[in-house]
């Protein structure tokens, strides 16, 4: 491990001082993100998560794991899948779900259409942020 | 966590009534502007001066850096860069920061107005220039005495007097009754500041007789 995942490995212990199972998650995610595949980190899922983990954190865990991750320590980010349950799943860029936030109004990528219920078909996904994967690269040259 | 696969975006909404921390996490999630910034950071440290309120019986006495360590401690683990401390034209006590969005909190127990008054100029004329995307603090205001809402009626008053001239406005905060707005014409920008005042109640003298008791123990 280099000093800058050091770094973060005592940031995690030190923000989370006075709750060890948010920090076991957190370290758990940041050190599977180190040693699993780029290709295999790309589309994490809740299902991932609980696998990572070894267990089902609460709904509150798992909202302040992912919550304090996709933060200022930068590891992970949330990304958005659209999937009608027809046609393959397809990533909306976060600006159009911003768009949609504002409007209400989502347009089906695979068809043109406007959604109906539109937030039932907007699928949350994580992965690793490019500066995470920066120090990851850096990690494996030394 | 609830048995899902992949969680949609409807599904997180629902959490958000339910799961403490699960709404202002969505609303920072679409962050798209300087006042959606503002409004979720200030549900954040809301809550996290409730929870500092209802620990008073154990850190009524801490000292002014340690109340502030503690709130950035608790905004950190909600994913804020948040900073005790930072250089910013002098020391400030608590720094936050997401994307290029600011915010700035000066920290005083209270002794009186005139204390408060100068947290008030530290922030408004050392730490901030009221800069696009930075033209928001507070004051936050340790208050160990009894009656916060006469505290800071008069505080209220008082700046409304000291300031007449700079002060455009002042609102009441709908979210908090006790805390207010004010509005003043920033002296290095000439940009309007928005300062929240915002009280934190660390008064903890119970009457009830276990307290009586431990007094009278410790009288002896």
């Amino acid at each position: 491990m280099n000093k800058k995942t050091n770094e973060i490995f005592e940031k995690i212990s030190k923000d989370w001082s006075t709750e060890p199972r948010i920090i076991s998650f957190c370290k758990k995610v940041t050190e599977h993100l180190l040693r699993t595949s780029n290709k295999d980190t790309s589309h994490l899922t809740n299902h991932s998560f609980k696998k990572i983990l070894g267990e089902t954190p609460s709904n509150e865990e798992f909202i302040k794991t992912v919550r304090y991750l996709s933060g200022s320590i930068n590891i992970i980010e949330i990304a958005f899948d659209f999937n009608d349950n027809i046609h393959q799943p397809i990533e909306i860029p976060h600006e159009e779900v911003l768009e949609f936030r504002r409007t209400g109004v989502l347009v089906n990528p695979n068809t043109g259409d406007i959604v109906e219920s539109p937030e039932d078909f907007i699928f949350l996904f994580f992965r690793p942020t490019t500066d995470f994967l920066t120090i990851k690269e850096s990690n494996a040259k030394h | 966590m609830q048995n899902i696969d992949q969680m949609t975006l409807g599904q997180l909404k629902e959490f958000a009534s339910q799961i403490p921390g699960a709404e202002t996490f969505l609303d920072n999630l679409f962050c798209d502007s300087y006042e959606d910034f503002i409004e979720t950071l200030y549900k954040d440290l809301d809550k996290s001066i409730s929870v500092l309120e209802d620990a008073r019986n154990l850190t009524s006495n801490d000292s002014e850096d340690r109340i502030n360590a503690d709130i950035v401690g608790k905004l950190k683990c909600m994913g804020y860069d948040a900073t005790h401390d930072t250089q910013v034209g002098g020391h400030c006590d608590i720094h936050v920061e997401r994307k290029n969005y600011r915010w700035i909190g000066e920290a005083k127990i209270y002794k009186g107005n005139s204390y408060l008054n100068e947290g008030f100029l530290q922030l408004t004329t050392r730490y901030t220039t009221a800069r696009v995307n930075q033209n928001q603090g507070g004051l936050l205001i340790y208050i160990r005495r009894e009656n916060a809402e006469e505290i800071m009626s008069n505080w209220k008053a008082e700046i409304e007097k000291i300031h007449k001239n700079d002060i455009n406005k002042i609102d009441t905060d709908p979210k908090n009754p006790l805390a207010f707005f004010s509005d003043h014409k920033h002296k290095t920008s000439g940009c309007t500041y928005r300062t929240r005042h915002i009280p934190v109640m660390l008064h903890f003298e119970p009457q009830d007789r276990s307290a009586r008791n431990s007094k009278g123990k410790r009288g002896n």
